[in-house]
């Protein structure tokens, strides 16, 4: 095998793998990038069992062949390299050399036979949807991550599905303390099994490098794969099995109590108010009464504080408790100057809409004291 | 049927011996108690061929006439009991009139004795309990007993003794343990006539103590003096880091009588609950002293083993002076790094805070302290090019906020600085300073003239475990978006029913769901990013293993704190965890504000030393 190819053009293509191949697994070589050269393309081939990327760019090939290479020894090579155009050459068996003229490298490839196979999808039928818009889904929902030895489904992936009479899909993650919502409009005919369908939140962060605002990006679901396409390039995420939990009692805000309220300085509160929070005392108070809510911290080895907010508040006094960085990470991904807080009793979530952000809907819940 | 006949005494002292003297060191021991009850001052043992050949006690206490030595080798005679009362108020040693009939039936057995203001003694000469001679002889004042060829007629029991070393080693055994409680007698032993143990009386306490423990662990022991009730108990025990994997090196004493008894043994174990690992024995010699009525010591044929009529009294006593013993001695050893040992903080005074009063908002706040910030930094990926913020909108804003900055003005800063009083900046960090972390889960220190290393997992364990532990602190419970449920075996699940209010006071809410189903609706706000249930599972393997009967009310506070040091395991950071140099030293200075900074809660030390010197002696810069 042998081939040049525009070094920038390759770079990209590799920097958006690396989350795939730096993810362990329990074979060693889904840290290598597969390359195949044919009919002036190559393929650019990433597969960690979960995540498949799949990518043809345009190259000046001088013969045909495949190689397995360490994917971040690649990446690296390629950012350093000076040049234009970077030369790929299968000198021997499983060495390449990388590089021509005054630089050079012999790199020691593995035996492409042991790479996973592709999985073989066939006649996926997208649909297109705004990538802004697309793009923003993602980050909100990858914004509730999960730990290492995690185990539950739906907390390992967020949940993809249709809203029932309208053009929109949603997309929910949650870690079972916060959760958030995100509805995106599509036009044309898009299925989804009716139960929805779970990806996993490891796939989703990497959807988030791949998807470019300005790039049109079609989606499809096929043989339990969630598949993301833009231009000549295709991701494949492995869905998760298993049913995921009725989330709507809980955005439901009918019986709720709304109240508005400005979300920077909001964000300003809670932000004071977690200086005082400690691994043990993670809870600021929150007490809802008429025209204003009093929120109050007190950590014995620090100290405590309180902050007045006034608002458009008549009903009952409530008084409950919620995590202020939960509070800190769901303010900074709403779209909007003001936000309305629905609660309803001491007990009750506390659910967060943006006013002029219509698509995503978040819920903290709250602690009990 | 045969009919009934009374035994001969021949017999029924053979079959007497059986129990009492059971092996040389029985004898032995029935023999210097009765010389102690003569009030002798200075005892003599000598030893041949492990007692299998000569047993020899000779005393200087009061001696016997000619007619109560003949008295003495009958059974059931004694001088030491006269009235039914006395036996519910024991004083001596000796009280059945059992010992001396019961080693003459099985030995060669010879007894010289001799009053003061008498002229001539008395010598007796019994063989396999046969009385062969009587006659008046010479000897100084005292009594001599000589055990000749034991067990010569009852080969039976001859055949169960095990190697001569064993039985000697048991006799020494006897020997330093009755010396250890009579410290004001001299004692001397002599195996194969060679002096092997001599206690002159005016050796101190220690000494003896050293003499039957280990002269290698003088540095290990703790004394321990207790009072309460009328119950004292004083002694020494080993500090947690010596220990034994036997019960051997645990000797008792009760009115200076030695004893076995496993319930105390059990009560010395709960004194260093937290302290030491299962299956390890600490060494450890008690004097329990307590009104001579409340001691039954009539319960064991070889007089070993005692009865008190207030058990729990004694038990408790017997834990709270091995714990007392062991908190003294753990603040001795670490005041030399320089740090101050402090008093678990009370609930703080919530009346301090005059707006909480006036505005009833925060009566039920928990008192939780700073703990260390091992969870991720906060995400605030979005903020800086989302949140549409400006200075000046900040400035607006400000001004819809009523800020409540009067509780500094109107609280005196003396008064709010006693409520939070142990800020990083009250530490003397003269005397130690962090070198790093090794194995990313050790931290490695240097303090004065040692190296020391901490575990990061037991330290924070106990960390929090004491932040736990302290009676104002109650978690909080994060409510979960989706219950967890929890499917368990009947027996688990009559556990889990009977709990529900005791977990839901450690932050866990669980409500039954059918069947032996379990719903988990919240869960506690320290360990929110944890998974919850393997620690509900190992609670209640905890209570099955303690076979408690979690509806025992008394037993309540054990399997609580079993599940509290459960808790603890699983907030506790783990080992391979990268930790910066703020969090290491955050760590030391929380460990070392614990009340008992040495142990993890599981017993497991915290940290382990090296001295300089022991270095240098290493690399051979010192010999
Ligand atoms: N060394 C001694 N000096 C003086 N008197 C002794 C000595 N040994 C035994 N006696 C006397 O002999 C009696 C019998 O002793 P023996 O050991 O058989 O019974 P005891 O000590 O009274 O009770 P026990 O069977 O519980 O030991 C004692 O009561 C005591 O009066
Ligand atoms: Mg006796």
């Amino acid at each position: 095998m042998k081939f040049s190819i525009n070094r920038k053009k390759l770079y990209k293509a590799l920097s958006q793998i690396q989350g795939i191949t730096n993810n362990k697994t329990n074979l060693a070589i889904t840290s290598d990038v597969l390359i195949s050269s044919k009919n002036s393309k190559i393929t650019v081939f990433a597969n960690n069992l979960e995540t498949v990327f799949e990518g043809t760019y345009d190259a000046e090939i001088e013969s045909d062949g495949i190689i397995s290479i360490n994917s971040k020894k690649l990446y690296e090579i390629l950012k350093e390299y000076p040049d234009f155009n970077i030369l790929l050459n299968e000198i021997e068996d499983r060495w390449i050399e990388i590089g021509e003229g005054n630089i050079q490298y012999h790199i020691v490839t593995s035996n492409y036979k042991n790479f996973p196979e592709k999985p073989l999808i066939e006649d996926i039928s997208f649909v297109e949807i705004n990538s802004e818009d697309f793009k923003r889904m993602v980050e909100v929902s990858s914004t509730i991550s999960f730990l290492i030895d995690e185990k539950r489904i739906y907390v390992l992936g967020v949940c993809l599905e249709k809203i029932n009479n309208e053009n929109k899909i949603r997309m929910v993650s949650t870690d079972s303390k916060k959760l958030t919502c995100f509805d995106l409009e599509y036009k044309d005919d898009f299925i989804i099994p009716d139960k929805g369908i779970i990806i996993p939140k490891k796939g989703i962060s990497e959807l988030n490098k791949f998807i470019e605002k300005d790039k049109k990006i079609k989606i499809g679901i096929k043989n339990n794969y969630f598949i993301v396409k833009k231009n000549n390039e295709i991701i494949m995420i492995k869905l998760l099995e298993g049913g995921y939990p009725d989330y709507k009692k809980i955005i439901n805000t009918d019986t709720m109590i709304p109240i508005e309220i400005n979300k920077a300085m909001f964000l300003m509160v809670m932000k004071r108010m977690s200086i005082l929070c400690s691994e043990q005392y993670k809870n600021a108070i929150f007490n809802f009464k008429e025209n204003g809510i009093v929120v109050t911290i007190t950590n014995p080895e620090i100290g405590e504080s309180k902050e007045e907010i006034l608002v458009d508040y008549l009903d009952k006094n409530i008084k409950t408790s919620f995590n202020t960085r939960y509070f800190i990470d769901i303010l900074n991904i709403i779209n909007s100057e003001n936000i309305i807080l629905y609660i309803k009793n001491k007990k009750s979530p506390c659910v967060i809409k943006g006013i002029d952000d219509n698509k995503l809907i978040s819920v903290i819940m709250p602690i009990s004291i | 049927m045969p009919d009934i006949r009374i035994l001969p005494e021949i017999i029924s002292n053979k079959i007497a011996a059986g129990e009492v003297v059971e092996r040389p060191c029985s004898v032995v021991k029935e023999l210097l108690e009765n010389a102690i009850d003569a009030k002798s001052k200075s005892i003599t043992l000598e030893i041949e061929k492990g007692g299998t050949n000569l047993i020899r006690v000779s005393d200087n206490g009061c001696g016997m006439s000619k007619d109560n030595a003949l008295l003495a080798i009958e059974r059931y005679a004694t001088s030491k009991i006269f009235t039914d009362q006395d036996l519910f108020s024991i004083k001596t040693f000796g009280f059945r009139g059992e010992a001396l009939p019961s080693i003459a039936s099985v030995s060669k057995f010879t007894l010289t004795t001799s009053q003061k203001d008498s002229d001539v003694g008395t010598r007796i000469y019994i063989s396999g309990g046969k009385l062969m001679d009587v006659s008046d002889t010479g000897s100084p004042l005292g009594t001599m007993i000589e055990v000749k060829n034991l067990y010569f007629n009852t080969p039976a029991r001859k055949k169960f003794l095990k190697s001569l070393n064993t039985e000697m080693g048991h006799i020494a055994d006897i020997f330093s343990g009755i010396a250890l409680g009579n410290p004001k007698i001299k004692f001397k032993l002599f195996h194969n006539n060679n002096l092997i143990k001599n206690f002159s009386s005016i050796d101190n306490m220690f000494d003896r103590v050293l003499e039957v423990l280990g002269k290698d662990i003088a540095n290990n022991l703790c004394k321990v003096f207790f009072k309460q009730n009328n119950i004292q108990i004083s002694g020494y025990i080993s500090d947690p880091s010596l220990t034994r994997s036997t019960s051997q090196k645990i000797r008792l004493f009760v009115n200076n009588r030695m004893v076995t008894d496993k319930a105390i043994v059990s009560a010395i174990f709960r004194g260093y609950r937290g302290r030491i690992m299962k299956a390890r024995f600490p060494l450890a010699i008690l004097f329990l002293t307590l009104d001579f009525n409340k001691v039954d010591v009539n319960v064991h044929p070889a007089k070993l083993q005692v009865r008190f009529s207030n058990q729990q009294d004694v038990y408790s006593a017997v834990t709270s002076s091995v714990e007392k013993a062991l908190i003294n001695i753990e603040k001795k050893r670490f005041q030399p790094y320089g740090i101050s040992i402090q008093k678990p903080r009370q609930k703080i005074d919530e009346s301090l805070f005059e707006w909480n009063k006036e505005k009833n908002i925060s009566q039920n706040i928990s008192v939780c302290e700073d703990e260390l910030k091992f969870d991720l930094p906060l995400k605030d990926t979005f903020s800086k090019n989302k949140t549409k913020f400006n200075a000046e909108n900040h400035y607006e804003f400000n001004k819809n906020i009523k800020s409540s900055r009067k509780i500094s003005k109107q609280n005196n800063p003396e008064k709010l600085k006693s409520l939070f009083p142990s800020s990083l900046s009250d530490f003397d960090t003269s005397n130690f300073s962090i070198i790093g972390q090794v194995f990313a889960t050790y931290i490695i220190l240097e303090s004065n003239n040692n190296i020391i290393l901490i575990d990061q997992h037991a330290a924070h364990e106990r960390i929090i475990y004491e932040k736990l532990k302290k009676s104002s602190f109650s978690p909080c419970s994060q409510s979960l978006v989706v219950p967890e449920t929890l499917e368990l075996g009947l027996k688990e699940a009559d556990i889990i029913e009977n709990i529900i209010p005791e977990l839901l006071s450690l932050g866990i809410e669980i409500e039954p769901f059918g069947n032996t189903t379990f719903i988990i609706k919240a869960i506690p706000a320290i360990i929110d990013n944890k998974e919850i249930k393997p620690l509900i599972y190992e609670m209640i393997e905890k209570i099955i293993e303690l076979r408690i009967n979690p509806k025992h009310a008394a037993l309540k506070p054990e399997w609580l704190d079993k599940c509290l040091i459960l808790m603890s395991c699983h907030s506790a950071l783990r080992g391979n965890h990268i930790l910066n140099h703020t969090q290491m030293e955050k760590l030391f200075y929380d460990l070392e504000k614990c009340e008992n900074p040495n142990y993890c809660p599981h017993g497991r030390p915290t940290k382990i030393k090296w001295e300089k010197a022991e270095i240098e002696k290493l690399f051979k810069r010192i010999m």
